[in-house]
């Protein structure tokens, strides 16, 4: 069906004139056709090639360097993208220079979008100064530039990654909670609320005494930190070659603390979480420094406080004195009469002098042991086998240190 | 019919036997078998630490994070030549390869491969969640070259017992971790030292090489008696096998500052050993490193690199008079037992043998930079 207009004009001309009008219409026709095509040849003479224009830039996630507008590279299989992209660390307080390394990496080329990226063999680091430079000067397709012979055919670009640092860790308590610690004590632990960056203790936890001074060199200073799996608790040990014994006629510089003084451990909030962002708060503890302890925990001092059958009240052992943090949470365990393991919850009270245990399930009457290992240690570092430092000469205590048990078994009924 | 099936029977087991014979000639897909029960692919492992290299140049390296030690294939040259080494800003130059600052580079620990005299560091890049480990080394000509561990020849050994009953917390696991504090190969094994971030005790352990599975793990009970009174179980803090009058022994850097020496031959699973304390290193100081080496005159010489003190040289032959120490520190001394020479050498945190004529040093300059360099014997002892 033809338009209601062009059958109009088809009924009220003449014969030749439709011909004519016909013939019109189909040079029209033509023209326009043999104008398009002539247009394309023109393109095939003088291509136009998109603006050179490069531009550096990161990708979203900081994950790669981008240089856009970059169509027309002269480049083949083998061109080593890095002799014209590199992307350089920027120290503090230094600049780029032409001796600096540049970061290892991977190169692409997109022909078709005009864009070269540049993948970095390790991720970028937060707060850290990065500087990318593009010199192409000689991988540009000659008609680009030589007509600008004093252009410079460098561009570059410097980027730092920050992210929103609010501080959400803190130190949750430390270990031994009590404020009355023997001259000779092993260790502190210091838990926080989550994970910790490594190798920055000795900058940010420090002893303080009495007048603000701080301990020199109290801790055991070692390379590595022990922190637990998760980083999330921290053991700091004193210097074990300060608290021995044998060391006395040093006391003046042996022992880091003095008997009857007040000290205080000082974590500041500028101690880094596992992201880099500060604490919410610092940490202080203040103890009195008492009297050496130098004898092993001894189990006849320790009383058993025995649940009631069909309950799920705790089983209590009270050691009369703080024992050590960790190993309380880690060496005591509760066998049934089939020497089954009884899983359920570890509760340290009275500055960590009680273990409780409270059973997943309700006790049973029955026969029950308690098995702890003698790696036990009071917080000055005296286990179940023998003390820090047996003295050979004391017939007691060399004696007791050849009687070597892995456990100490406490029998117990639940009625 | 019966003869055509037992033909027929003959001729398919006969086929078969020639396919089972045929195929068992045929090379197989890694079917070359490495030394050393190596595996050809990925090293997994969780963190690199102390490093040690064996005489035929396999590189060890211990994993605290894993509770592991690796073996590793190096496929360095040789090198004959006894030139020095001499790198400065070395964190600074790995950053930059690595995409990192200075302050986010952490040098471990340092060894040097005894062929090509390549310096292999253990690098940790960044921290906290972000960290990452690494080992680079360094030639003589300053290049610096990753080790590649995503295809190497390379075993491990699990040094994590399966934790005895132990309570764990409330998502089922332990949080005891032990620090690998120094990796030494003698003798055909590799001896451990560790420190627990829960019971203070030795652990001390050795494992024979190449690495077994199954094989149990030695532990070593190395007791040390102070002032012939006191007898410690302290943890080691670094050590270096050392022959004495043509007997293996270890001699070793206590955290609590004694200097001990103990036979290998003693060193048995379980066994309670007791050293020979041969000095006190004073307070407040730690023993980073010890390397016992020959003078250029072939005498037996011992450099130690202290945490708050200079580094010392001990000779052999005062560690073999001296006798056991038996009495306390005195007066205001501080040191005790073997004498030592002090070096003008502060702020040094790594020292290894480069060859027979030089030793590397990875120092901590004043300026902040750590630099390594070479340190002719000459200069140490004659």
């Amino acid at each position: 069906m033809l338009p209601d207009s062009l059958l109009i004009f088809v009924k009220h001309t003449s014969y030749l004139q439709r011909l004519a009008s016909i013939f019109i219409l189909g040079a029209s026709l033509f023209f326009v056709g043999c104008g398009e095509q002539e247009q394309k040849s023109v393109q095939l003479k003088e291509p136009i090639i998109p603006e050179f224009a490069p531009e550096i830039h990161t990708s979203k996630n900081n994950t790669n360097v981008f240089v856009s507008g970059v169509f027309g590279l002269n480049y083949k299989a083998e061109t080593d993208f890095s002799e014209f992209l590199s992307v350089f660390v920027i120290e503090d307080d230094s600049s780029w220079s032409e001796k600096s390394f540049p970061i290892l990496g991977s190169y692409s080329y997109l022909a078709n979008e005009g864009v070269l990226k540049f993948t970095p063999k390790y991720p970028f680091l937060e707060s850290t100064e990065y500087y990318v430079r593009f010199d192409y000067n000689s991988i540009v397709q000659p008609p680009v530039y030589v007509e600008q012979p004093n252009m410079e055919f460098i561009v570059d670009y410097t980027f730092i990654i920050s992210k929103n640092k609010t501080p959400v860790t803190f130190v949750k308590e430390v270990y031994p909670t009590t404020n009355q610690i023997p001259r000779n004590l092993l260790k502190f632990y210091v838990r926080f609320s989550g994970s910790m960056t490594e190798g920055q203790m000795l900058e940010h936890l420090k002893i303080l005494d009495g007048k603000g001074e701080v301990v020199e060199h109290a801790f055991l200073e070692i390379p590595q930190e022990l922190w637990g799996v998760n980083r999330q608790r921290l053991t700091i040990l004193f210097d074990p070659g300060r608290i021995k014994r044998g060391m006395d006629l040093l006391s003046e510089v042996g022992a880091p603390f003095k008997i009857g003084k007040e000290y205080t451990l000082q974590i500041d909030k500028a101690w880094k979480d596992g992201q880099q962002r500060s604490l919410t708060q610092g940490f202080e503890k203040t103890f009195t420094i008492v009297e050496d302890d130098r004898t092993k925990p001894d189990r006849s001092n320790w009383t058993i406080s025995v649940p009631l059958a069909e309950s799920k009240e705790p089983l209590e052992l009270h050691f009369n004195e703080p024992m050590d943090y960790a190993l309380l949470n880690r060496v005591i365990i509760v066998l049934d009469d089939q020497k089954n393991h009884l899983s359920g919850k570890i509760n340290l009270t009275q500055e960590e002098s009680v273990w409780k245990f409270i059973p997943d399930n309700f006790w049973k009457a029955g026969s029950y042991t308690l098995q702890i290992k003698t790696i036990l240690e009071d917080i000055a570092g005296n286990n179940l086998n023998a003390v820090f430092d047996v003295d050979l000469t004391d017939e007691q205590e060399s004696v007791n240190r050849k009687k070597v048990f892995e456990f100490i078994n406490l029998a117990f009924e639940v009625n | 019919m019966k003869n055509l099936t037992t033909r027929s029977f003959v001729t398919t087991l006969g086929l078969g036997l020639l396919f089972l014979v045929v195929t068992a000639f045929l090379p197989k897909e890694n079917s070359t078998e490495l030394p050393y029960n190596f595996v050809k692919g990925a090293v997994e492992f969780e963190s690199i630490g102390e490093l040690s290299f064996s005489p035929e140049g396999i590189l060890f390296f211990g994993d605290t994070k894993g509770a592991s030690i690796f073996a590793l294939e190096t496929s360095d040259s040789k090198s004959t030549t006894n030139e020095g080494i001499n790198l400065g800003d070395v964190e600074e130059k790995i950053g930059q390869m690595m995409g990192a600052a200075s302050k986010d580079i952490s040098v471990m620990d340092m060894a040097v491969h005894p062929s090509s005299q390549n310096v292999y560091l253990s690098i940790m890049r960044a921290s906290g969640e972000n960290a990452s480990y690494h080992i680079v080394s360094i030639s003589k000509d300053e290049k610096i070259t990753e080790v590649d561990m995503r295809n190497a020849s390379h075993s491990t050994f699990s040094l994590s017992k399966t934790p005895a009953r132990d309570a764990t917390d409330r998502r089922g696991r332990s949080l005891r971790t032990n620090t690998i504090t120094d990796i030494a190969f003698a003798d055909g094994s590799v001896y451990v030292a560790g420190l627990s971030n829960e019971e203070f005790a030795s652990g001390f352990r050795k494992v024979s090489f190449p690495f077994k599975k199954n094989e149990s793990l030695s532990t070593l009970e190395i007791f040390h008696v102070a002032h012939n009174q006191y007898e410690t179980h302290s943890p080691i803090r670094s050590f270096a096998p050392y022959m004495m009058n043509g007997e293996s022994t270890i001699l070793a850097g206590y955290t609590c500052t004694p200097l001990v020496l103990f036979p290998t031959s003693n060193l048995k699973d379980g066994d309670h050993v007791k050293g020979k304390t041969v000095a006190e290193l004073g307070f407040g100081n730690t023993p980073l490193d010890i390397l016992p080496f020959t003078s250029e005159s072939g005498k037996q010489v011992v450099l130690i690199a202290n945490s708050n003190r200079a580094t010392m040289l001990v000779t052999g032959e005062d560690i073999a008079k001296q006798e056991a120490l038996t009495t306390g520190l005195e007066g205001d001394s501080i040191l005790k037992g073997t004498p030592y020479k002090p070096l003008p050498l502060s702020g040094v945190q790594q020292i290894a043998e480069l060859n027979t004529e030089q030793i590397a040093l990875l120092r901590r300059m004043g300026d902040g930079s750590l630099r390594l360099y070479s340190y002719p014997k000459s200069r140490l002892a004659s």
